[in-house]
């Protein structure tokens, strides 16, 4: 067995008995077993109930119909419930929480007969861009030990990347997919928001949140994505949208190309997204300049809303019905205002400060509606650009995995990270990110965006690209340290 | 930021720091401030706020009767219970 396979061959390796579900797990929990402690992507290994799946799997894999992911592992974030195993969304405030539910997410996948290995690190609470806010400690890149994995799925983008598992699911409120998985080197795609179920997934910024599949290539995110997506009675704004299909021809398609946003970008990145734009023309597709305009605002305006939304969702904890209470306390406020600050870590509390901040009387016009009055902005500027083009080129993050530590101080300059990826998800759109070429050891990614519900595109964009280049199928050496 | 207003956000977002803590934060507040009045450089005249990117309808569930409501489940998780009920540190003579 090897670390790196894609779905495709799993599914055909397990039908055809080469290794049993039981022996795949082992496999993988043995990797876990000798990476995690330098990479630390998981919170918590599930091993016994995971073994026990997969026996059901050989079970079902005997049977004439064995549901599409039968016996193949998957790792979910630390933000989607799972019953019976804790989801601490990386915080001290959940650190033994235990949801009674399952994620409507974890049981698609569930029931499609993947196999959950354990839950993966993350920021706290989602918000970050470097996975180092986690109450459990921060991940190092698989590429290079000394840098970050990129966040907030930092944890569920450095496992794949690291070969703990072929498959992870993530969620992306401002990038939170797309750029660690462009740091590290995977493929991973924010749907378009009400494409997957929001049910038991732990609230960050409810209008921007997404869960996504992450996973070595474009053709094995589909596979997730086929699983994980749908509309849900549970979550009312889940889309009631026919499932992604991939076209059933190859189209040639007519991309846009920001060139504008690709000034003032780490040249050595531009370059590559230029490489990316010319292999596009060689495969028969055009590109077409265009402009997305409101980008530098957008950030801002995302900062504001997703702050904002931050403060009134985790307003809900309060030590009473779960989460951490503190020990000492002369009254009920007292007790709320305790609980919360030994519970939430300092980004947690700079970002519901700051939501409180622009959600307050004499504040909400200049901050909040302002806000919301540039997401329109943004979003109409997508919808123009797609009346003439099918999809979308650009770069993901400005530079590649940045070293740990060295933006920590800083909160702005890590949240200019991000600049790439929130305006597509301020516009509720779909994108891809997928590797297209490596800095110095390090890689760097491009994102594919589409319309709204325009996966099937977007992705079958990325398996052309795949299908002419290699850059997906490098895997960093993990036998040594790696070098500083 | 002035210390009435941090105070005041503290209170609001049911939150205490104090010491160091306290003035990263407000000097953390002011440069994410500052770096959000990016913003009044847009000419946002005329546009109608959005809250949600996508226009999505949002049709009612089927009006039926489900029995999701299992309380003993609920609160096994939670900090104190006693039957039935949460268990919560005195309310009155509060500040």
């Amino acid at each position: 067995m090897k670390p790196f396979v894609g779905v495709r061959e799993l599914r055909t390796d397990l039908q055809a008995k080469k290794y049993s579900a039981v022996e795949l797990t082992q496999f993988y929990l043995d990797r876990i077993a000798d990476l995690n402690d330098r990479i630390n992507c998981f919170i918590t290994v599930d091993t016994e109930r995971c073994l026990e799946r997969a026996a059901v799997a050989d079970r079902q894999l005997a049977s004439s119909h064995p549901q599409p992911l039968c016996g193949i592992p998957i790792a979910h974030k630390d933000l989607f419930c799972t019953a019976g195993v804790r989801t601490t969304c990386a915080s001290n405030m959940l650190k033994s929480f235990i949801a009674p539910y399952d994620a409507t997410v974890v049981k698609q996948i569930s029931d499609a007969g993947a196999i959950s290995l354990g839950k993966t690190n993350m920021d706290e609470f989602a918000m970050g861009s470097s996975n180092e806010t986690s109450y459990f400690g921060g991940v190092s890149n698989p590429w290079n030990m000394k840098r970050v994995p990129g966040g907030s799925s930092g944890g569920a983008v450095a496992s794949v990347a690291s070969g703990m598992t072929p498959l992870a699911t993530g969620s992306d409120t401002g990038g939170s997919i797309r750029q660690p998985a462009s740091l590290c080197g995977v493929t991973g795609l924010k749907p378009t928001y009400g494409r997957v179920s929001r049910f038991g997934m732990i609230a960050f910024a409810s209008s921007l949140d997404q869960g996504g599949p992450i996973a070595h290539s474009a053709d094995d995110v589909y596979e997730l994505l086929a699983a994980m997506e749908g509309h849900d009675p549970q979550d009312s704004t889940s889309a009631r949208v026919k499932e992604t299909v991939l076209p059933t021809r190859e189209r040639r398609y007519v991309i846009g190309y920001p060139e504008s946003l690709l000034e003032g970008l780490d040249e050595r990145i531009a370059e590559r997204i230029q490489q990316a734009r010319r292999q596009f023309e060689a495969l028969g597709h055009k590109i077409e300049v265009i402009e997305l305009p409101y980008i530098d605002a957008a950030v801002a305006a995302y900062y504001v809303l997703s702050s904002a939304e931050a403060s009134t969702n985790l307003a809900r904890y309060d030590g009473v019905r779960y989460g951490h209470r503190t020990e000492t306390s002369e009254d009920l406020l007292d007790m709320y205002c305790r609980s919360r600050t030994e519970g939430f870590g300092l980004e947690v509390k700079r970002r519901i400060l700051t939501g409180t901040y622009s959600l307050s009387v004499g504040y909400f016009d200049a901050y909040y509606l302002k806000a919301q009055k540039i997401r329109r902005l943004v979003r109409d500027g997508f919808l123009a650009a797609f009346e003439s083009v099918d999809l979308i080129l650009a770069p993901v993050t400005p530079t590649t995995a940045f070293e740990i530590g060295s933006l920590r101080s800083d909160p702005v300059e890590m949240y200019k990270q991000d600049l790439y990826t929130i305006p597509v998800s301020l516009a509720g759109l779909p994108a891809l990110s997928l590797p297209c070429g490596f800095i110095d050891g390090l890689p760097v990614g491009m994102q594919l965006i589409g319309p709204h519900f325009g996966e099937g595109d977007v992705l079958a964009g990325g398996m052309a690209f795949q299908r002419e280049t290699d850059w997906h199928e490098q895997h960093p050496s993990l036998d040594e340290p790696s070098a500083p | 930021m002035d210390e009435v207003t941090i105070q005041r956000l503290m209170t609001l977002s049911q939150l205490s720091l104090d010491g160091e803590a306290k003035e990263k934060i407000s000097r953390d507040l002011d440069a994410i401030i500052g770096f959000i009045e990016i913003m009044d450089q847009v000419d946002t005249e005329g546009v109608e706020p959005l809250a949600h990117a996508v226009d999505l309808d949002q049709p009612l569930r089927e009006d039926r009767a489900v029995v999701d409501e299992d309380r003993d489940v609920f609160q096994s998780i939670a900090p104190k219970t006693a039957d039935g009920f949460y268990l919560v540190p005195k309310v009155l003579d509060q500040r």
